[in-house]
C-alpha cells in the first residue's frame, strides 16, 4: 500500500531544474476590481499584494513570487441583499514575460450580508420586532486566478490590466454552504518606490 | 492614465450605488418591493409585486419543499398582478432564504410557524388589506397545516388550494392506483407501451405507504406520467430560483443530509383530512386531470372533508400537476372570481 504514492509519483516526469533564491525586487501591488458574481451579483474589490519570497529559474528565465494579500470588497445582489467581505490569503506569481504574469491565491475571509428593505421578526408573544440593517456574517474561502496584462509602456511593470476568475465557498449557509463563481477585472498598480530587496 | 483612473473610480461607485434599496412606499398600483421575516434562524425573503392598492395581497406559499417562489414570479401571475398584489414568499430551506445553522428547524411545525410569521407580517405591513393563500403541492399541506391551528385561518380571506397534499398518505394510495388503472388503459391503446409497462410493474409489486424509497419513486413515475400523458411543461429545476446556487444547496440540504431526508422521511405520514373540518374560510381548489402526483381524488377528498361554507373544486382537463402553468388562462379566471366574490 505504502509504494501506491511512489508509483504515482513515477507515472509523471521528474526533473531537477536550476534555482535559486534571489532578492525580491517584485513591488507592492495595490488593485481595484469591478466583479460579477454569477447570477447577478455585482461589486468591487480593492487590494494589496506584498511579495515575500521569490524563485527565480535561471534555465526557464522565470520567476516565481510568494506574497501575502489582504482584500476589502462589496457585492450587491439586487433586490435581495449587499454584502461586504473582508479576506486575507497567500498565493504565488509566475513570471515569464515583462508583459504579463499570471497569479495564484488562496484566502480565508468574512463576509456580511445586510438585506434590502425590512427585516421582521416576531417575538414570542407574538408582536413584531422591525430590524432595518439586519445582517448575517459568514465565513468565506476563496480561490483566485489572475491573468495580469502590461498596459503602461514608459513606466513598464507599473500598470497592469487584472482579469480573475474565482470559485470561493460562503459557510455555514443554512446549515451547509454556497458555492459562489465569480468573475472580476481592473487594474493593479505597483509601488515602485516600495521594492523588496 | 488619470483617464482610465477617473474611469475606473466612476465605475466602482456607480456600481456601489446602483440598484438602491427597494423600501415599502405605501399600497400602490404596481409594486416592487422586498422585505424579510426571520424567524427561528431562517432569514426569509417576501418579494410583493403587483397591485397592492387593491388592498388584496395573494400568498404564494410554493410547493417543493425546498424548491422557490421564484417559479410563480412570471406569466403564471401576470394577470393576478395586474389586479392584486401577489407575495412570492421563499420558505425556509427554499429559493433565496438564508442563515447560517438552521438545518436542523427543518421540520412541519416550524414551517407552519414561518407561515404564521410572514401572515403576520403581511396584516402587519399592509394594514387593512385582505390576505388570500396561494399553496401548490406541498404548500398545501403547509397550508392546510397552518389553517386548522388555533385561529389562523381568520387572518385570510380565502384559500386557493392548486393540487395541495393536504395528505401525503392518501397521495400515495391514490397516486399508485391512478398509475395502475392509467397504465392499463394506455397499454390497451397502444401508447408509451414499455414506459406504461414498466410503471404498472413497478406500482403492482411496489406499495408506497411501506418505505420512503418506494414512495419516491412511485412520485417520480408519476411525474413523468404527466409526459405520457402528453401534458408538457418546463422541468428545469434551476428555474425555481433566481441564483441556481441556491438551489444547489437546498436540494443538497434536503436530499444528502439526514437533516433533509428525516424532514423529508416525517412528511410521509403528514395528514390533515380528519382536520379539514375546522377550515370554515372560502375554499378554492383547482386540479389538473392527470395529476398523478397528487390526483383529482385527493382534490375530491379535501372538498367532501372541508368546513367551508363555499368549497369549489375545478378540474382542468388539459392539466397534471401544475395547470397554473398549462392553463394559466382559466387558472387565472376562476382565482380572480373567487378573490372578486369574497374580497
Amino acid at each position: 500500500m505504502k509504494t501506491v504514492p511512489v508509483l504515482f509519483l513515477l507515472m509523471f516526469p521528474i526533473a531537477t531544474l536550476a534555482q535559486d533564491s534571489l532578492s525580491i525586487r517584485r513591488p507592492i501591488f495595490l488593485y481595484g476590481l469591478a466583479a460579477y458574481d454569477i447570477p447577478k451579483g455585482f461589486g468591487f474589490t480593492i487590494g494589496a499584494s506584498i511579495p515575500f519570497h521569490s524563485v527565480t529559474n535561471l534555465k526557464r528565465g522565470s520567476e516565481k513570487n510568494e506574497f501575502i494579500s489582504s482584500e476589502l470588497g462589496e457585492y450587491r445582489y439586487p433586490f435581495a441583499y449587499t454584502s461586504i467581505l473582508f479576506n486575507a490569503g497567500f498565493g504565488i506569481e509566475c513570471i515569464r514575460s515583462s508583459k504579463h504574469f499570471t497569479g495564484l491565491s488562496f484566502s480565508q475571509g468574512l463576509l456580511r450580508t445586510i438585506y434590502d428593505g425590512k427585516v421582521y421578526e416576531l417575538d414570542q408573544n407574538g408582536n413584531i420586532k422591525e430590524h432595518k440593517l439586519f445582517r448575517r456574517t459568514y465565513l468565506t474561502t476563496q480561490c483566485f486566478y489572475s491573468l495580469n496584462y502590461r498596459v503602461y509602456k514608459r513606466n513598464p511593470n507599473l500598470w497592469f490590466i487584472q482579469l480573475r476568475p474565482s470559485a470561493w465557498l460562503q459557510y455555514p449557509y443554512n446549515g451547509f454552504l454556497k458555492l459562489h463563481f465569480s468573475l472580476q477585472a481592473g487594474i493593479s498598480y505597483g509601488l515602485k518606490n516600495h521594492v523588496f530587496s | 492614465m488619470k483617464y482610465i483612473c477617473t474611469s475606473c473610480i466612476i465605475s466602482l461607485l456607480s456600481l456601489f450605488f446602483a440598484g438602491c434599496k427597494k423600501e415599502f412606499a405605501g399600497l400602490s398600483a404596481n409594486a416592487n418591493e422586498i422585505f424579510w421575516v426571520t424567524n427561528n434562524g431562517a432569514d426569509m425573503p417576501v418579494r410583493v409585486e403587483g397591485n397592492t392598492a387593491s388592498h388584496i395581497i395573494i400568498l404564494i406559499v410554493h410547493g417543493g419543499p425546498g424548491d422557490g417562489s421564484f417559479d410563480y414570479a412570471d406569466y403564471k401571475t401576470a394577470r393576478l398582478r395586474e389586479k392584486y398584489g401577489v407575495a412570492f414568499w421563499d420558505q425556509r430551506n427554499a429559493g433565496s432564504a438564508a442563515g447560517n445553522n438552521n438545518l436542523d428547524k427543518l421540520n412541519l411545525p416550524q414551517m407552519i410557524s414561518d407561515v404564521e410569521a410572514v401572515v403576520k407580517v403581511l396584516e402587519f405591513r399592509y394594514k387593512g388589506t385582505g390576505i388570500y393563500l396561494y399553496a401548490h403541492s406541498f404548500g398545501g399541506l403547509l397550508a392546510a397545516g397552518y389553517l386548522v391551528k388555533d385561529s389562523n385561518q381568520y387572518q385570510l380571506k380565502g384559500w386557493i388550494d392548486i393540487d395541495g397534499a393536504h395528505s401525503y398518505p392518501l397521495c400515495d394510495t391514490v397516486s399508485r392506483k391512478m398509475l395502475i388503472d392509467t397504465a392499463r388503459s394506455e397499454i390497451v391503446k397502444g401508447n408509451y407501451v414499455l414506459q406504461w409497462q414498466n410503471i404498472l410493474n413497478y406500482c403492482n409489486n411496489h406499495d408506497p405507504l411501506s418505505s420512503y424509497a418506494i414512495s419516491s419513486q412511485t412520485e417520480t413515475y408519476a411525474h413523468v406520467a404527466e409526459e405520457y400523458m402528453g401534458i408538457k411543461r418546463d422541468n428545469s429545476a434551476f428555474s425555481l430560483a433566481e441564483d441556481p446556487l441556491d438551489q444547489l444547496t437546498n436540494y443538497y440540504n434536503l436530499y444528502y443530509t439526514s437533516a433533509g431526508s428525516n424532514f423529508l422521511k416525517s412528511l410521509e405520514s403528514a395528514d390533515y383530512s380528519d382536520q379539514l373540518h375546522k377550515i370554515k374560510i372560502p375554499s378554492l381548489l383547482l386540479w389538473g386531470q392527470y395529476d398523478f402526483v397528487v390526483p383529482p381524488n385527493v382534490g375530491q377528498a379535501a372538498v367532501a372533508n372541508l368546513g367551508s361554507s363555499y368549497k369549489k373544486l375545478v378540474l382542468f382537463s388539459h392539466s397534471g400537476h401544475h395547470p397554473m402553468e398549462t392553463e394559466t388562462d382559466p387558472v387565472e379566471d376562476e382565482i380572480i372570481n373567487f378573490v372578486e366574490t369574497f374580497k
